[in-house]
């Protein structure tokens, strides 16, 4: 696909989903690929370009986990050490987990500590350090090592861990070992520096009036910067980060960022069994068969980085929508399929037509910052979720209409009509796990995370 | 185009630039009329949307400057005008909705914060600090004990801590700035000599903090910005991206070019006294008018109290400090019933000029550290046509004889910020000036190239055909105490 054709796939599927704006870098056979569509700010109306700096979300985890494998490269830290040998003022709500998490469990989300994301504490409360200190009233999803869910605390962890290793902030590792040697010129994570650049803000669609309003928020709570919350890149500066993973840590100008070992290590697997479809962890990567890949989201942002390292295949789709992962298939669904023959998305399951005793499942799931309710009603197995903290504009704080869960074989349910807080490719599917000695579920599965059943009955809200 | 000492400031020490300046205010007063000025042409006093707009395009590109917005008040009439863009790097244009730095014009957000406590009786201006906040700290444990509210609010603290460097992201919160001043020494005594202060309203702000039990930035949100239906206002660096946004730009002396500046704000930390806060010109004029009108809004709410918005103009006893820096709680003033202030920051320069007796206002917002001309453009014709003000002092000249003593005068002169040498040679005097340290990832600290100086009278040596650096305050020797130069004093040491 050339440059022409490109644009044109863009501007048809920004226009067909109402987003405001998307950036996309493709990459094949050595030759990089650039497209830009729409506006970055609709309040301000101004052009979105190739160089725009958009939020990359949670992709941020890849670039921290980069980093952290650089310690690795130059022998400051294992991978399966305890992080309180690091960290001795590391500390989560249960002693036993504070002593067994080790650091490769703070980046291959097995760490368990449920702390999803905690209320913003203000521009001066908001650092990394002041975050760790609030992880340690944080208790525990599932024990160390014993379970797998989207565990954002554990990346902020590794991220200050970094920090305290060689003395330096954050910010300053990320921009002195990452971008500054891969000559990423249109890159941030520093709020502070992003109006420097053609800066993109997320965006929320009215689903009824078909209104786009900009954000409230440009950030979420900051000192979650390496778990993903401050990090701004454009699509093409994203695209030479992964090009250089892809190569074993080589970067297109030649520099090397990571060992060819650690990058390696990267994208293998790096949790005990396959688990849960659709989240197969390697650090810092998700692995999807042959690729590797991260998504981000943030307040009205959706984005996406994927890289086949068999074909040196890659592409980065940034959003300013938080619809917009709808883009991001349209585009790259074709896009990888033309070229390498695979689909990247996995396709839902089809209803199995199964007879399931809603005993097994009926009950209150929760973390920190979100419930799952799954009722019986008119004999019907129903979900619905909300959460308990507001972090955008659209966090929906309460209880929505019930969903049908249609039985898909395997604990899994089909949900309609879904919209989940954050892009992945399997939001419409919920997975029930761990049943006990009774056959009564222990964990709900919806996206990248698990939710335990709670034991005490809660008030419905 | 522009003084020397503007280019000095960028390459030595643009810090001291930085949260400045009334220093602008005598840089306009020294900006030469120059030939087709366009307070000849104008027959409203720039108060017709065309006229205004016509009057900032031509000072915009006359003087090279990226990006200008301006607001005038007068005669119950408000005129805007934009012109330009809002980044060199990335051309997007400058509208009157754009945010753009105030830079230390937030020192009147600040006091107006701690005006709202005086009302509620929660502090008094001539009471001890420490009396409201007892871990109140600095160097000196008598300054400590004795440093009232109001001298924070005017210049008279003492404290030096003008600018101190860039702890990086996380640690530059207003609570670690002011633990730093715990250590800060004395410039002066308290109340007895007036140099321009940041870190007095660093402290002032976290007083406001730490008695209301919220954040400084939610403060002025909710008891500045929400009341007067400021909606395109922000203190916040995390906020600023969701708006048309400007940075500030340097002058390439080589190309002539404006050049992006490395560096969108100057530590964090510093915020009530003027690192993050961006507004329009419009919502600027907002606040000036609400000034203006002694504490109300122009919607109509009330800010705060009337008593304490006149408190706020009335001049305080004499003391020694630089002439063009005559300040009030909060305001700078000037002949005419001028009330002002101007900011500055990384590459911008910005003013806010009130006159209360007229109602009148003007609001001018620039994204260039050289913009103090296009200031000069618009407020000088603005300020004779409309109010017949033509107060500024002329600059001074050099003397037709040269000869001196520089004894009075040779020595080394420091503050926190910058360190001035002074020397002899061949019967004249020289100056070196450096900055003591970087306060960003961008500024250097290397001595400037040293300069002869011509006297001028009175203790003052040209450093520029514009600017001068006066030496004050003798001891019984005749050594001068003291070198001024701009807004600050600097002690011998």
């Amino acid at each position: 696909m050339d440059a022409r054709e490109l644009q044109a796939a863009v501007d048809a599927a920004r226009r067909e989903h109402n987003v405001p704006g998307v950036s996309i870098a493709f990459c094949a056979d050595g030759r990089v690929t650039l497209a830009a569509s729409g506006v970055i700010n609709v309040t301000s109306g101004v052009e979105i370009t190739t160089d725009t700096l958009m939020h990359i979300g949670s992709i941020t985890k890849v670039i921290n986990a980069t980093l952290l494998m650089q310690l690795v490269d130059e022998g400051m830290v294992d991978l399966d050490r305890p992080v309180i040998g690091y960290l001795p003022e590391f500390r989560v709500r249960d002693a036993g987990a504070t002593a067994a998490i080790t650091v490769e469990m703070l980046v291959n989300h097995t760490s368990g500590i449920d702390g999803d994301l905690l209320p913003d504490a203000g521009h001066d409360g908001e650092t990394i350090a002041k975050t760790i200190e609030r992880f340690s009233k944080l208790g525990q999803i599932h024990a160390p090592g014993r379970g797998r869910s989207y565990c954002n605390p554990g990346t902020v962890v590794a991220g200050y861990l970094c920090g305290r290793i060689t003395g330096k902030s954050w910010y300053d590792l990320v921009r002195e070992r990452i971008l500054a040697p891969l000559g990423l010129d249109h890159a941030t994570v520093l709020p502070e520096d992003a109006l420097l650049h053609r800066a993109s803000v997320g965006h929320f669609l009215n689903r009824e009036t078909g209104e786009l309003k900009r954000t409230s928020h440009a950030f979420l709570p900051l000192g979650y910067a390496p778990a993903g919350s401050t990090a701004m890149l454009s699509a093409a500066d994203l695209l030479t980060f992964a090009r250089a993973l892809m190569a074993d840590g080589l970067a297109p100008n030649g520099a090397r960022m990571l060992s060819a070992q650690s990058a390696a290590r990267m994208r293998r697997r790096s949790v005990p069994e396959s688990g849960p479809e659709a989240f197969d962890s390697g650090l810092g990567w998700r692995l999807a068969g042959e690729f590797v890949c991260h998504g981000g989201g943030g307040p009205g942002i959706v984005s996406f980085l994927i890289a086949h390292p068999k074909s040196q295949t890659a592409a980065a789709v940034l959003t300013n929508a938080e619809h917009g992962f709808a883009v991001i298939v349209d585009l790259l669904r074709p896009l990888l399929s033309a070229r390498l023959g695979i689909d990247a998305f996995p396709t839902l399951p089809r209803p199995s037509g199964e007879n399931v005793d809603p005993a097994r499942y009926v009950g209150l799931y929760e973390t920190i910052n979100t419930v799952h309710e799954v009722e019986l009603r008119d004999r019907q197995l129903t979900w619905a979720s909300y959460s308990t903290q507001k972090y955008y504009d659209s966090s929906p704080m309460e209880k929505p209409e019930p969903t049908p869960l249609i039985a898909a074989g395997n604990g899994r349910f089909i949900a309609d009509s879904r919209v989940s807080t954050m892009p992945s490719s399997d939001t419409s599917l919920v997975t029930f796990l761990e049943p006990d000695a009774n056959g009564k579920m222990g964990y709900l599965m919806e996206s990248l995370w698990l939710f335990p059943r709670c034991k005490a009955e809660r008030k419905a809200a | 185009m522009t003084s020397t000492r503007k280019v000095f400031l960028t390459g030595a020490a643009s810090g001291v630039a930085a949260i400045s300046s009334a220093s602008l205010w005598s840089d306009i007063a020294f900006a030469a009329d120059t030939p087709g000025s366009l307070g000849a042409k104008t027959t409203s006093g720039m108060m017709d949307p065309k006229e205004l707009q016509d009057a900032v395009d031509a000072a915009r590109s006359k003087h090279n400057v990226p990006g200008v917005s301006a607001a005038f008040y007068a005669d119950g009439q408000i005129v805007l005008a934009s012109s330009g863009i809002t980044n060199v790097s990335t051309g997007i244009a400058a509208t009157q909705d754009t945010l753009m730095h105030i830079g230390s014009i937030t020192k009147l957000f600040t006091t107006t914060l701690v005006m709202q406590l005086v009302d509620d009786g929660k502090v008094a201006l001539d009471r001890p600090v420490v009396e409201f906040m007892p871990e109140f700290h600095v160097g000196d444990s008598e300054a400590t004990r004795t440093i009232t509210v109001g001298e924070l609010l005017n210049h008279t603290s003492g404290i030096d801590a003008n600018l101190l460097p860039d702890i990086g992201h996380d640690k530059e919160t207003i609570e670690n700035t002011v633990a730093r001043m715990r250590s800060a020494p004395q410039l002066h005594a308290p109340e007895r000599a007036r140099s321009y202060c940041n870190a007095g309203m660093v402290i002032a702000g976290y007083l406001c903090q730490q008695l209301r039990g919220k954040s400084w930035y939610d403060l002025i949100k909710e008891r500045i910005f929400a009341p007067l239906a400021m909606q395109q206002a922000v203190v916040l660096p995390e906020d600023a991206v969701l708006y048309r946004l400007s940075v500030g730009h340097f002058l390439n002396p080589a190309t002539k070019a404006p050049v992006r500046t490395p560096l969108a704000y100057l530590p964090i930390g510093y915020a009530p006294a003027g690192s993050t806060a961006m507004m329009t010109a419009s919502d600027l004029m907002t606040f000036g008018r609400m000034h203006m009108a002694k504490g109300v809004g122009p919607n109509g709410t009330r800010i705060f109290s009337e008593a304490n918005a006149l408190r706020m103009r009335e001049p305080f006893g004499h003391v020694m400090g630089p002439q063009a820096f005559d300040c009030t709680i909060g305001w700078q003033r000037s002949p005419g019933g001028l009330l002002h202030h101007s900011g500055g920051g990384p590459g911008i320069v910005s003013m806010l000029v009130t006159h209360p007796a007229s109602q009148t206002a003007i609001v001018v917002l620039t994204n260039a550290d050289y913009g103090v001309s296009v200031l000069a453009d618009l407020v000088k014709p603005f300020l004779k046509t409309r109010l017949g003000l033509d107060t500024f002092a002329p600059a001074p000249k050099a003397l037709a004889n040269q000869t001196i003593d520089p004894a009075p005068y040779v020595g080394i002169y420091e503050n926190s910020s910058v360190v001035h040498e002074i020397a002899a040679k061949d019967g004249r005097l020289t100056w070196t000036a450096y900055g003591r340290a970087s306060y960003d990832r961008g500024v250097r600290t290397e001595r400037l190239p040293t300069k002869e100086l011509a006297a001028a009278g009175d203790g003052r040596f040209l450093t520029s055909d514009t600017t001068f650096i006066k030496f004050v305050d003798p001891d019984s020797s005749g050594k001068s105490r003291y070198l001024q130069q701009d807004v600050w004093l600097y002690r011998r040491t």
